[in-house]
């Protein structure tokens, strides 16, 4: 994973991750008819939404990439406003604003003030690879509209969005099969339009950490590009798609720059991706409505106008290490999306409870969660797990007598755990060495690897409130005769 | 719950242009769980044969795999004694732009080509690689004796 994509992580991660920026009052709550939150009626509903929405809602506002709309499960394009009504009722109905801020038809009125002040930049340096400004691109629309030919800017019937005309175009997203707006995100690679609640939801897999691949073409580092309604490339697409509906333009305006490109990429109609596939096993579906038109070039992941799916998870980081530290305890399970230790202690409660007692599986990701939470708040770590589990607001209670020898419980029992917790752990503890021991087989041969266990867990305890402020690297899995926690450094 | 729109549509195209030698239909009280029947493959020891499999649409579909299943013996390197494939796509290659037809044609694909060098059933790959002819008269007997209804 050396080859992270550093673009512009740590920025948002500062800006979002603070308390401060959730206070932000500069983002609108429409962009161009669509909102920067999902509608609670979305198709993902039931998924963890774990992208960063501080992240999403300026991307969106910054019109990086395509709003949420309401998703259509049915569409006739010959009757878009009644499209539009069914939209504009699910979002009344879900609670989201329907109205777009008065200005919204003027190019730039929704990108915030700190955006619209900086500097503007050309279309033609849109593919920096060294793009690391804080203020990603502002004000596209306006600067490409002054290279627009008048003809197609604004005063094109079809092109400006109203709440009447929003659907005009629209395009069934070929993951979700709903329809959206035609300012849809489109896939860098292979330029496959998805919608922005799927694309939120791609990322890179638990199981692997590899970076997300594209689902239509498998490229690596997926990520897409997001033309705004009333930019050029949004109206050449448009042109593309609805030929008969543009006609006069394109005859009639053959020397503009954008109807010559047009025309060029007209005649080929291989607008499909190349299914690769991995020794004849794996054919990817061919998108229902490929474009009927010769697709652009890849754009690369670095560009400044990419957003990857690591853009949407600053954190994705901290979590490939929670996910090393889940998976030197148990190597399957690993779905715990935890943000601090403080959380991974909450939640293994709360998994513990939801899940049976006798579930061994969830008792063994309940457990790695604590370790987890362990290896962030215990930096001198120690082979007793439970040695540096934070005791914060439970205040001090009276030691019970417990008939259990083993030294850690005493030494969670001094530290005032009670016999609750005591005998949960210990459940989560046998649980966990049986799988460990069933998968000794298979530990075993990165066992030697793995470090000595350090040896001072009570001693530590007193260090549980600190903030994980180290970065640990990923550790070896080792073989678990009880619950290692990753080596920390 | 109410079903994903992507699910019925996809029901709704399976069951309008099904694909070659692949019939996939959905039980009345679970539109996620689906019947399959595949028939083998011309020129494959499968050949003749119709074979049964479950598919399961899970909650998170479609960001997680559909869970397909041999119902029908089947001697196969890639096909575990319960049924279980071995099949990329249904595990870590898996993309949400796959769908049930494609997953199913890839199956049947799999059919015509079997890969002893990633199997799933040992001994079954051992006796592709060892004496392929052998392998193959025995899963055509196979395929004679429990694939024919």
């Amino acid at each position: 994973m050396g080859n992270s994509p550093a673009k512009h992580s740590p920025e948002h991660h500062g800006s979002s991750g603070s308390g401060a920026s959730s206070s932000a009052p500069k983002l609108p709550q429409t962009v161009d008819l669509g909102n920067l939150v999902p509608s609670p009626d979305s198709v993902y509903k039931n998924t963890p939404q774990d992208w960063d929405h501080d992240v999403v809602g300026k991307l969106i506002t910054e019109h990086r990439m395509a709003p949420f709309y309401v998703g259509l499960a049915d569409f006739d394009e010959n009757d878009y406003e009644a499209a539009a009504a069914v939209a504009s009722s699910v979002r009344a109905k879900s609670g989201l604003t329907t109205t777009d801020s008065p200005s919204a038809g003027s190019p730039a009125a929704s990108l915030s003030p700190s955006d619209a002040a900086s500097e503007p930049r050309r279309i033609g340096a849109e593919r920096t690879p060294s793009f690391s400004s804080q203020h990603p691109p502002p004000t596209l629309r306006a600067k490409r509209s002054q290279s627009m030919p008048s003809h197609l800017h604004r005063n094109q019937s079809g092109t400006q969005i109203t709440p009447e005309n929003l659907y005009r175009y629209a395009l069934e997203c070929p993951i979700c099969f709903l329809y959206y707006p035609a300012n849809i995100n489109y896939s860098r690679c292979c330029d496959q339009p998805i919608c922005t609640e799927c694309f939120v939801q791609i990322k890179r897999s638990d199981a692997t950490l590899e970076p997300a691949s594209c689902p239509f073409c498998v490229e690596t580092n997926f990520g897409i590009v997001y033309h705004a309604p009333g930019s050029a490339e949004y109206q050449m697409k448009l042109i593309q798609a609805h030929p008969e509906a543009f006609s006069s333009v394109s005859e009639n305006n053959l020397a503009s720059p954008v109807a010559a490109q047009l025309s060029a990429s007209l005649p080929n109609e291989s607008g499909l991706p190349s299914p690769s596939s991995d020794d004849g096993s794996g054919s990817l579906a061919v998108p229902p409505q490929p474009a009927p038109f010769k697709r652009r070039q890849s754009v690369s992941h670095q560009s400044a106008l990419v957003v990857t799916s690591d853009d949407l998870r600053p954190n994705w980081l901290r979590k490939q290490q929670q996910l090393a530290a889940i998976r030197a305890a148990n190597q399957r399970r690993n779905t715990l999306p935890i943000n601090a230790h403080a959380a991974a202690v909450r939640r293994t409660r709360q998994l513990y409870l939801e899940s049976d007692s006798r579930d061994l599986a969830g008792a063994a990701s309940a457990a790695a969660a604590l370790v987890e939470g362990m290896s962030q708040s215990h930096p001198g770590g120690g082979r007793h797990m439970f040695g540096g589990l934070p005791r914060a607001g439970r205040g001090s209670r009276a030691p019970r007598q417990v008939d259990v020898g083993s030294n850690y419980l005493e030494a969670m029992r001094n530290m005032g755990a009670d016999l609750e917790e005591l005998m949960m752990m210990e459940a989560i503890r046998r649980s966990l060495q049986a799988e460990a021991n069933s998968e000794a087989a298979d530990s075993a041969a990165t066992a030697s690897s793995s470090p000595p266990p350090a040896t001072t867990p009570v001693a530590t305890a007193a260090r549980a409130e600190e903030p994980a402020s180290t970065v640990q690297p990923p550790s070896a899995p080792s073989s678990s005769e009880s619950v290692h926690v990753p080596p920390t450094s | 719950m109410a079903l994903p729109k992507r699910i019925i549509k996809e029901t709704e195209r399976l069951m309008a242009e099904p694909a070659p030698g692949i019939q996939a239909i959905p039980h009345d009280d679970n539109l996620r769980y689906f019947d399959v029947i595949i028939s083998g493959p011309a020129q494959s020891p499968f050949e003749g044969g119709d074979f049964k499999l479950e598919l399961f649409l899970p909650e998170e579909y479609p960001m997680a795999p559909p869970k397909v299943r041999f119902l029908t013996k089947i001697y196969h390197p890639n096909i575990d004694k319960l049924g279980r494939i071995c099949l990329d796509i249904l595990k870590d290659k898996w993309s949400p732009a796959l769908q049930i037809r494609t997953v199913l044609l890839s199956i049947q694909a799999l059919l015509s080509a079997p890969n002893p060098d990633d199997p799933l059933a040992n001994d079954v790959a051992q006796h592709w690689k060892e004496n392929e002819q052998d392998a193959i008269k025995t899963a055509r007997q196979w395929t004679a004796q429990y694939a024919h209804a």
